[in-house]
């Protein structure tokens, strides 16, 4: 029941984005968020998407996949869309009571679900295609200078991937209790909500229990083995840096000077676009007037 | 209570390209009172198939009847079924949440629709039944030990009252005296006229206490019969895992050693003293 959360999953296969430095793909999707936030403008949230289909198409995920993960943030985008269209001030199409459409409310409406669809999408393939593993070590590698200013990164680092270590194991243990209190005629499915939350009790006991039991486990059987910190450790994977690392490198940069000259140079472009909407809905109805004249 | 299945089939992601069958077309029928033992290797579907006799997994073919009616028919009441199976989970001590144990033990009956009180006595009953003294009622469940949890765990499933009672691996985990214990308190029940299904993947205990032997593997019934039949069979056994229980082995030791001894249907301990004692008189 609690298998269809597909979001932060990662999926198993042989791409070039599979393969590439963790360390990378960690700049790489900032830079990518980073640059859906610069400018507002079409142009921009064109090439973005050329960008990311391209990536897509390169890490070989299935996009049904990807979509499947995305169900949730549906609300999210709708609330998004219907602000947009109905808050913003401009050049109004239709008014009635309170409510007034503009079409710059259209286009910012469009533009925002561009950059939110496009900013999930652009994250989740960073977790699609790197293992937790690969993921925390590319983050404590990443924040290393940090730990001038006595930032504890690799205790940080070490309490992620125990983390997400223990996710799936919890998460079997939770349908267990479930199953177990099910079948001593617990009501986990009742329409009231007090009846639910309340039902909730004899879950989360034990799994808080257990999951302390296991904390303790754990941290007896690293301090068996001589666990004390990140300082002289050495790692069984040292990352390096490759030929595919440099040339993703090189394309990323392009990618973000390509936004920025497109952003500055086509500053005017969203108030074109809203007049040509305009032409366009006038031509329209001119259109239709005369047919039926 | 006839608990009955026929063809049961469930399959693991079974929306995925290549699904796992965790029970494979099992059809068997388990009538009231009876003491079976349901044997097989890890992964061959012991705890699935408990799962499906429990109603917690929906069969992808196949039925499960409980005297004689379709458990995952649409109009079937589930609280009869859950009055009438109860089910013990592998390490049921972890499903402890209450402050108190006479509280935990509650939990069932008053799920069913018991008045506090009554509820109550049902729970006292339960407790004493398992060895549990009054002055600890009162006690947290975290204040016992491992053993003790998970007597406290099964009071609370026997607490409900069930005619049919499923116990997956009660006994793992448990230190020999421990083990004895639980055995011989699922005697008791038996003789009380409760249907026990034992889970488990030790062969000397199912040998022992069972009257039926139901032998698993990758999701099928290999072997259906009583002790000595079923252990009859000990090379199919080994094959796929598993083995006779250790006094079967010892007398064959015994023969190969020289002397004149009869090792067929040896089960318990107490069969293989009696046929040393036969053949040494």
């Amino acid at each position: 029941m609690l298998k269809d959360i597909t979001l932060g999953q990662y999926y198993r296969a042989e791409s070039v984005i599979h393969r590439l430095d963790p360390r990378l793909k960690l700049v790489g999707s900032l830079v990518f968020m980073v640059s859906l936030f610069l400018f507002n403008n079409p142009i921009c949230y064109l090439t973005a998407a050329v960008f990311l289909v391209i990536v897509i198409a390169l890490s070989k995920i299935p996009v049904k996949f990807m979509l499947r993960g995305m169900k949730g943030i549906v609300f999210l985008l709708l609330i998004t869309v219907l602000y947009h269209v109905l808050f913003t001030t401009g050049t109004v199409i239709v008014e009635f009571w309170i409510i007034h459409i503009t079409y710059e409310g259209i286009l910012n409406a469009l533009m925002m679900f561009a950059r939110l669809f496009m900013l999930i999408v652009g994250s989740s393939i960073l977790t699609l295609t790197t293992t937790p593993t690969k993921l925390t070590d590319g983050l404590e590698s990443l924040f290393k200078p940090l730990k001038i200013f006595r930032v504890p990164v690799h205790e940080m680092a070490m309490m992620m991937s125990i983390a997400l270590r223990f996710i799936p194991i919890l998460m079997e243990e939770t349908d267990r209790i479930m199953k177990a209190q099910i079948a001593r005629g617990a009501d986990l499915g009742s329409k009231n909500i007090f009846v639910r939350v309340k039902g909730l009790v004899p879950i989360l006991v034990p799994l808080f229990v257990s999951a302390f039991r296991r904390a303790g486990d754990l941290a007896l059987a690293m301090e068996a083995r001589c666990y004390n910190g990140g300082e002289g450790r050495t790692k069984m994977k040292v990352m390096h840096l490759r030929l595919r690392d440099f040339i993703s490198m090189y394309i990323l940069a392009l990618y973000l000077g390509a936004i920025i000259v497109l952003g500055i140079f086509f500053k005017g472009l969203p108030a074109i676009v809203c007049e040509d909407m305009q032409c366009g809905l006038e031509f329209l109805i001119a259109f239709f007037k005369g047919l039926k004249g | 209570m006839e608990l009955k299945t026929e063809n049961l089939t469930y399959e693991y992601e079974s929306n995925s390209a290549t699904p796992t069958r965790a029970v494979d077309g099992v059809s068997f029928v388990i009538p009231g009172g009876e003491f079976l033992g349901i044997v097989g290797h890890t992964g061959s579907g012991k705890t699935t198939l408990v799962q499906l006799l429990d109603g917690l997994l929906k069969p992808s073919a196949g039925t499960v009847y409980l005297d004689g009616e379709d458990i995952n028919a649409k109009n079937y009441s589930r609280k009869k079924m859950r009055a009438g199976i109860g089910i013990v989970f592998q390490y049921p001590e972890y499903q402890l949440f209450e402050s108190t144990i006479l509280k935990d033990v509650c939990f069932g009956p008053k799920n069913q629709g018991l008045k506090d009180e009554e509820a109550e006595k049902v729970a006292v009953e339960a407790l004493k039944r398992v060895g549990i003294k009054e002055e600890q009622f009162e006690l947290s469940p975290f204040e016992l030990s491992g053993g003790q949890r998970r007597r406290v765990a099964i009071a609370g499933v026997l607490a409900m009252q069930p005619k049919i009672l499923i116990l997956d691996e009660p006994t793992a985990g448990l230190d020999p005296a421990g083990r004895e214990e639980m055995l011989s308190l699922m005697d008791e029940l038996n003789r009380d006229g409760m249907t026990i299904i034992l889970i488990s993947h030790s062969m000397e205990d199912v040998a022992a206490h069972a009257s039926r032997i139901m032998v698993l593997d990758k999701g099928k019934v290999f072997l259906d019969g009583a002790p000595a039949e079923v252990f009859a069979h000990v090379e199919e056994l080994e094959n796929i895992g598993l083995a006779a229980p250790e006094a079967y082995y010892i007398l064959e030791e015994i023969r190969k050693a020289g002397l004149e001894i009869e090792t067929e249907n040896t089960v318990t301990v107490e069969d293989a003293v009696s046929k040393i004692k036969k053949s040494l008189c």
